[in-house]
């Protein structure tokens, strides 16, 4: 795992993490305030506890655009920042949910270049899979580490509902995500090896 | 990745502490949206129209009337109690220290049943004390932090209660069937269902009756609510009973609870004296 992780950081060394994976800095941080405050709010507001009978944990749909539209770098400060507020929130010990995010995203990660990131039904089963993923990594962990977490077929119950909320929830938050992107980032200065854009000023002689 | 392993293979005491610490780090977004929470309530109170503020007045008048009537018969019980205590030489009961909490957040997971409250050791709060509703048990504190406390809630793994069986006044022998609460089948996906275990053999408590806290092992003090039983069933082993029970407290939709400080040592208090 170290080796796979400097070999990823070796790959984006000549630049910053977040220039040459794609996601600016302000698309960084609307990214961990947005997962913050929806975090919280799911930890105040029982509303869908009582329609589904269950916690909704939105924080795998952030990983998996963090994993999509980002490289190493926004895949561990959302897994630090991100999963150490769930768990500050939560009884959950400190680590768990940074360990379940990380490996969601991971996973993505590995998977962006054949994932159709734009597409809406490609982004529906991504946050599908990241919903489903997610929750189960941390509760067999928690169990792996004799914590007793509350399990029983009811568990099955709430990922499934999880999934399918955060499938659904997923195009939404793509999209505002790609909105805030295109709002707070500057515009792609044209690469200078980049020849559609060059001018050719050809003189009388040719 | 190697972070997370490692903080989650640490000793539980100093995953708290390291836990502390974040939140620390956090405390600022804590007290953010504590605020935003409390602004929102006093907008909330804006909308609220005179007339249905003097109805609740006017209802919540009645029920203190109702409460005060109710007091004075309880003072005349609680001191024909002090005395028949006086009588037969026992230690006299003292009342309870409550301390009024609000929750902060529910947990966001679902395989815990806890929730934060405001107050932490700087109020006085230690670790282990009773949490209580109007309704009943609600949990016990597990963390304590200097503004903020975990409460762990009946259902959950880490929060078993010893409880018993109310005696009816029906009854004719002075026993009650004793048992532990412990999470069941389907407390996960119901919080407010929970599993009697460990009743005498051919206990068959009816269903309705009123389940409560027995005192035993130190944890909870006697009496306090938790619930009442739903069915009953022998248990797989056969060596004891088993029976569901529905708790007192909607435990979804708490937004005040309050928490019992420990008892002061009265010996301790006359030596001081």
């Amino acid at each position: 795992m170290f080796l796979q992780l400097r070999r990823e950081c070796n790959r984006y060394a000549p630049d910053s993490f977040f220039i040459r994976a794609m996601m600016s800095r302000p698309t960084f941080t609307c990214l961990i305030l947005m997962a913050m405050v929806l975090t919280y709010v799911q930890s105040h507001w029982s509303m869908m506890e009582g329609m589904w009978r269950a916690q909704i944990d939105l924080l795998p749909v952030f990983a998996a655009f963090a994993a999509l539209h980002g490289g190493l770098g926004p895949i561990i400060g959302l897994a630090l920042i991100a999963g150490s507020w769930l768990d500050v929130l939560s009884a959950n010990p400190l680590g768990t949910s940074l360990v379940s995010l990380f490996l969601t995203a991971l996973i993505l990660h590995r998977l962006h270049e054949v994932l159709l990131k734009g597409q809406l039904a490609a982004q529906f089963f991504v946050c599908l899979a990241a919903g489903a993923f997610g929750p189960t990594i941390s509760c067999l962990f928690l169990w792996g580490m004799s914590m007793q977490p509350l399990a029983g077929w009811g568990t099955l119950w709430q990922i499934v509902v999880n999934a399918m909320i955060c499938g659904v929830a997923g195009p939404f938050i793509f999209l505002i995500l790609n909105q805030m992107d295109r709002l707070v980032s500057y515009e792609p200065v044209a690469q200078p090896w980049n020849r559609s854009v060059v001018e050719v000023k050809r003189s009388k002689r040719y | 990745m190697t972070a997370g392993i490692v903080l989650l293979s640490l000793p539980t005491r100093v995953n708290n502490q390291l836990k502390w610490m974040v939140a620390g780090v956090f405390l600022p977004f804590l007290g953010l949206a504590e605020a935003v929470d409390e602004k929102a309530e006093s907008l909330q109170s804006i909308v609220v129209s005179k007339q249905e503020l003097l109805r609740e007045n006017q209802q919540l008048r009645r029920e203190v009337q109702n409460y005060k009537i109710a007091l004075l018969k309880n003072q005349t019980i609680a001191t024909e109690n002090a005395l028949l205590r006086q009588q037969l030489g026992w230690r006299e009961s003292l009342p309870w220290r409550l301390l009024p909490a609000r929750v902060l957040v529910k947990d966001p997971t679902n395989w815990w049943r806890s929730l934060y409250i405001n107050l932490g050791s700087d109020d006085g709060i230690v670790e282990n004390s009773p949490v209580l509703s109007p309704s009943g048990l609600v949990g016990k504190i597990e963390q304590v932090e200097s503004h903020r406390s975990l409460v762990r809630l009946v259902g959950d793994q880490h929060c078993k209660v010893a409880a018993m069986l109310a005696i009816s006044p029906r009854q004719d022998k002075d026993e009650s069937a004793h048992g532990t609460i412990t999470p069941g089948a389907d407390t996960s996906l119901n919080p407010r269902l929970v599993d009697f275990h460990h009743l005498p053999v051919g206990t068959e408590p009816e269903p309705g009756a009123k389940v409560i806290t027995s005192g035993l092992g130190g944890g909870y003090p006697r009496g306090i609510p938790v619930g009442h039983i739903i069915d009953s069933r022998s248990s797989t082993s056969g060596l004891f009973a088993e029976a569901r029970v529905r708790l007192a407290v909607d435990l979804n939709r708490l937004e005040m609870v309050w928490v019992k400080l420990p008892d002061q040592d009265v010996s301790a208090t006359e030596e001081g004296m």
